[in-house]
């Protein structure tokens, strides 16, 4: 591997969870790093060569080469995972953690790419069906999802009195899904 | 013929996951607020006594009739969540 990036955005949002609540900030630490041991792992078990990890607001990004579709979903789906695994076996002794950890691994199994679950369907879908056909299918996707989210974080607004953090939590989605959804296919 | 029938397939099964993904995060938040996971059973228990399918037929026949599509899905919202007059 050549180098680990820091972006400005990563600092940020880890400064403003830890202002909140340390010890919370350092339960997400702990998981966003086995998450990413995940990901690691199954590349390393593929030999694929590492280029670089950048860590960003909206997560790592970690960059490789010459993934074949079944190794990028296999790659993918390997954060979320160990996230879930050590949801489970930590539930009852650490159930913080437990719940950090649930967390993360539901935003990233979210269909949008290029989050993990975007990533996941995404190569699934390219590996049995013509580019076109996938793409069509995985806007229907990331049309549905936003929808849900926009509609549920509305609701929490709205009729619940939550605040603006749903919408605009949603809103950050959107946008990174909107971005993406041009390099889908 | 055989590629539509891999291609609905492909779209139920990723409808399917886009449903597993959201229930997995309305499963995290409802861990988190209690309050917000009873009132998600009681929406979702509304598909018993037929408020979900009343919901859909307002919908349905609010875009038939021509009316404003706000307006449709603001009346389907409220007969889902069982606030309507």
């Amino acid at each position: 591997m050549k180098k680990i990036r820091v972006t400005l955005g990563f600092a940020a949002v880890v400064c403003l969870l830890g202002w909140c609540d340390l010890g919370l900030c350092g339960w997400f630490l702990l998981a966003l790093l086995l998450h990413e041991l995940g990901h690691l792992a199954v590349l390393a078990c593929f030999h694929r060569p590492i280029r670089g990890i950048t860590l960003g607001a909206g997560g790592a990004k970690i960059e490789t080469e010459g993934l074949s579709y079944r190794q990028e979903a296999l790659s993918a789906a390997a954060g979320p995972a160990v996230n879930l695994l050590s949801a489970g076996l930590t539930l009852r002794t650490f159930p913080v953690f437990a719940l950090v950890s649930l967390a993360l691994a539901a935003v990233n199994l979210l269909p949008l790419y290029p989050m993990d679950g975007g990533r996941i369907l995404r190569a699934s879908l390219l590996s049995r069906l013509p580019p076109e056909r996938a793409g069509r299918i995985l806007r229907l996707c990331v049309y549905l999802t936003c929808t849900t989210l926009m509609v549920g974080a509305c609701w929490l607004t709205a009729m619940r009195q939550a605040g603006l953090w749903p919408i605009f939590a949603a809103l950050v989605l959107l946008c990174r899904a909107g971005n993406a959804a041009a390099e889908i296919c | 013929m055989e590629r539509q029938k891999g291609s609905g397939i492909a779209t139920f099964l990723s409808i399917l996951y886009v449903a597993a993904a959201l229930a997995l995060l309305l499963g995290v938040c409802g861990w988190c607020y209690p309050e917000f996971s009873q009132r998600a059973k009681e929406v979702l228990g509304g598909w018993e006594n037929g408020q979900v399918r009343q919901a859909f037929s307002t919908l349905a026949e609010g875009l038939e009739a021509g009316e404003p599509v706000k307006e449709t899905l603001s009346e389907s919202i409220e007969v889902l969540l069982g606030e309507e007059n």
